[in-house]
């Protein structure tokens, strides 16, 4: 079995690997090895509201690669880790790329409710950085330098024999970051600390599926929201005090005959405030180590 | 009723009167100007000052008890964040102007940067861009108005010796401490008017959010028990008389044209003259006319242009001298495996676009000094205006020294940047010139701190090596400036 990985697509690239967004569980004991790899560009993003491009970055370029481990706890309980390295560049400028690994994700999924068409899903993540990477120079900083908590809904209908429809939504609690500065700005006011405010956010995703042979097909829409925080100033980089708002459609394949499969997954945004206006594809293999039988 | 004219502060000794003591923990107590007679930066011509009777303050008296029994928890709020200084406050609120206007104009449609409009100061591009030189000024002649008119007002209350209001009834409270007050004319009144004045002229987009913070500061001392009505309106004179001058001096020092960019060509065919190679070019997309080009002409404070230019720093290493190339190799170096302390280090001090640069970030470490040694206001006030002039005359002339020598940043050269590039020629580092005097002020003012102020210059002189823009002699080099300038300013307040 496998999970998708849902990237945030704005500056800060995964703000985390995103959590487990399907219904799908591991058996008891048994574990998946992935491995993903994949690249976001956006040469438009949003000021604010404004859509512009920025000729002294071109296309900005977010290379990524993630190792991930889902294991099956239970049939209805499945813990998942992750770390995505990253690597940030630009096509024009002379801004200095950055690179390195990001935050460690981790996601405990549990089914509380299950009917013979019907589940329901609580999924709980937290993360970490997974170092104290610089987070003054956006968009080139691998992320937010800060630590967050969600928590997920997520409801699954069956459709027929083959398809179906998921819905989730999340709330993620996020902790302070922290600038190599000692003042920034967050919105008009010159906050004089090191330690930053950064924004909560929430999201809502809706997949529809179909599962046929060893073959996943998948198309989602997401969007996800900040609740608080500044907007980019008037020509001025973007920062993790930002508003960040986004919504993406997805196209999804998995497939995977027997121990070993690959995915595909491609994410385009369609609408944004403070972000890039992003396509990422991303390609991953998988490896399902199953309990050895008795 | 009487009134005095006065051009010059009386020729009183204020030294006693005026002093920083540490708080616990300190050292030693520390530092004092070494001035016995505190002189103007400029010849204050004072208006008529009308002196009210002490009738006419006790009968003012019932407004202020009507005011603190009416009194808000924002008032008290207010009061509390006034209370910490009223040259501080205000130094606080041009800090914050400073970073809220310090960004530079998007490119328009037609591939054009335009130029921010004084006259227009809310359009699209925002008047100002607070660049640094523009900061240094702003907050050059925010600090001088702020000085000249304090110690004038000083000088009044010696004379005058009144009571504050919580002093001359029992049904006034002290919200503020007001031993040995003397309460005509209000210094906090001198300070905020000053302040107001002059930064309404620099940020003219934020008149009705300086109006608010003058109403605040007024309202403040008036709920305290320090004052009544008629000794805020004798400081507010007195603060307006100040700010005139200094505005007077502002409308003829040369900003007009310092962004002038006929003189452009000029300066490259003078520096090829001089020997230098491979001209600075914009490194923006598309590229930006340089910043200020003609700010090295503006009025300085503490020496004269003669001066200055006998101080200018040599000619850079040219492109191409093995010099050159060592230095960047150094740049190549710290690009391929640049540490997160070098990074921290480049961050910390960037002061770019969104911050109150790096003239800010030394006001604000002075008052932070300042407010730990828990210096009066006076001796606040000089500090931070000897500070200001220094790192004003600290831009112009490491202004003159970048258009003279119009030298090319480590970008022409294949070197990328982790804080972004400044659009204007390399040597020297205003970072470093800024620092440097900085540096040497504050050392002299506060000689137990002089080791960490040092290092603070240092680092922020390094940290453009660290962050890739310059080379290490536009630092080393331009550090060296600074001191120099610093210690002119010095001169001229002990002189």
């Amino acid at each position: 079995m496998f999970f998708a990985i849902g990237l945030w697509l704005g500056w800060c690239k995964t703000v985390q690997a995103q959590l487990p967004t399907d219904a799908i569980y591991m058996p008891k004991g048994s574990a998946c090895l992935a491995i993903q790899g994949g690249q976001t560009n956006w040469t438009n993003y949003w000021e604010g509201q404004l859509k512009r491009d920025n000729q002294n970055i071109g296309t900005h370029i977010t290379r990524m690669i993630m190792p991930m481990v889902a294991f099956g706890l239970s049939e209805r309980v499945n813990v998942l880790v992750g770390v995505p390295y990253l690597q940030t560049s630009t096509t024009q400028g002379n801004l200095l790329g950055e690179s390195g690994f990001q935050d460690v994700s981790l996601w405990i999924k549990g089914k509380v409710w299950e009917s013979k068409s019907q589940s329901l899903h609580i999924i709980g993540g937290i993360s970490t950085p997974s170092h104290a990477y610089a987070t003054d120079l956006q968009p080139m900083a691998l992320g937010l330098g800060a630590r967050s908590a969600s928590l997920r809904m997520l409801g699954n209908q069956k459709i027929g024999s083959q398809g179906y429809v998921t819905v989730s939504t999340s709330y993620q609690l996020m902790g302070n970051g922290r600038l190599d500065r000692d003042a920034h700005l967050w919105g008009n006011q010159l906050v004089y600390s090191e330690v930053v405010n950064v924004p909560d956010t929430w999201d809502v995703q809706l997949r529809v599926g179909k599962f046929y042979k060893s073959l996943q097909m998948e198309v989602a829409m997401e969007s996800y929201a900040c609740l608080q925080g500044d907007g980019i100033r008037r020509n001025d980089m973007p920062a993790i005090t930002n508003d960040r708002h986004q919504s993406s459609v997805v196209g999804y394949l998995k497939y995977q005959p027997k121990n070993l499969g690959g995915t595909v997954r491609f994410q385009q945004v369609v609408a944004g405030k403070n972000v890039g206006l992003a396509q990422s594809i991303q390609v991953g293999l998988l490896y399902q180590i199953n309990p050895t039988l008795k | 009723m009487k009134s005095i004219q006065y051009s010059i502060v009386l020729g009183l000794s204020f030294a006693l009167l005026f002093s920083c003591s540490p708080q616990e923990g300190e050292q030693e107590p520390l530092p004092n100007g070494p001035v016995a007679t505190k002189k103007p930066f400029l010849l204050v011509q004072l208006p008529e000052l009308t002196v009210p009777t002490e009738a006419q303050r006790r009968g003012e008296l019932v407004q202020i008890q009507v005011f603190q029994s009416q009194a808000t928890s924002q008032e008290r709020q207010d009061l509390q964040r006034w209370s910490r200084g009223a040259v501080v406050g205000w130094n606080e609120i041009a800090r914050e102007l400073a970073a809220r206007y310090n960004l530079p104009p998007a490119v328009n449609a037609e591939g054009v940067y335009p130029v921010p409009d004084p006259q227009n100061p809310l359009a699209d591009p925002r008047f100002p861009f607070a660049t640094p030189p523009y900061v240094s000024r702003a907050l050059a002649y925010l600090s001088v108005a702020q000085y000249d008119g304090l110690i004038q007002t000083e000088a009044w209350k010696v004379k005058e010796k009144r009571s504050s209001a919580a002093q001359m009834s029992d049904r006034i409270q002290a919200w503020l401490p007001n031993d040995n007050v003397s309460a005509f004319p209000c210094s906090e009144a001198t300070v905020a008017v000053a302040s107001f004045q002059i930064l309404r002229v620099m940020f003219p987009g934020e008149i009705k959010f300086l109006q608010e913070q003058l109403r605040s500061h007024e309202k403040a001392l008036l709920i305290s028990g320090k004052i009544v009505p008629s000794d805020w309106a004798g400081g507010q004179k007195i603060g307006e008389a100040a700010a005139a001058k200094a505005l007077e001096r502002a409308s003829t020092d040369g900003m007009g044209q310092a962004n002038n960019q006929a003189i452009v060509a000029n300066q490259k065919t003078e520096a090829s003259r001089l020997g230098m190679k491979d001209l600075w070019v914009s490194q923006e997309i598309p590229a930006r006319p340089p910043m200020l080009p003609n700010f090295g002409a503006v009025k300085t404070w503490n020496f004269t242009k003669g001066e200055m230019i006998a101080m200018r720093p040599k000619r850079p290493f040219v492109v191409g001298s093995p010099e050159f190339e060592k230095e960047l190799d150094e740049l190549r170096q710290v690009q391929r495996k640049q540490t997160r302390e070098q990074q921290r280090i480049a961050n910390f001090w960037s002061d770019g676009p969104g911050s109150y640069t790096p003239p800010g970030h030394w006001h604000r470490l002075a008052t932070e000094t300042i407010l730990r040694y828990g210096c009066d206001e006076v001796t606040t006030a000089e500090v931070l205006a000897t500070l200001g002039t220094a790192l004003m005359d600290a831009g112009v002339a490491c202004w003159d020294v970048k258009y003279l020598y119009y030298s090319p940043r480590p970008q022409q050269f294949g070197i990328k940047t982790s804080v972004g590039v400044p659009n204007f020629p390399a040597y020297t580092s205003g970072h470093s010139t800024f620092s440097g005097a900085a540096a040497e002020v504050l050392g002299k003012f506060f000689p137990n701190e002089k080791g960490r102020f040092d290092a603070k210059a240092q680092e922020a002189s390094v940290s453009r090596i660290y962050g890739l823009i310059h080379f290490r002699i536009d630092c080393e080099l331009g550090l060296e400036h600074g001191r120099e300038i610093g210690r002119k300013a010095w001169q001229t307040l002990t002189n």
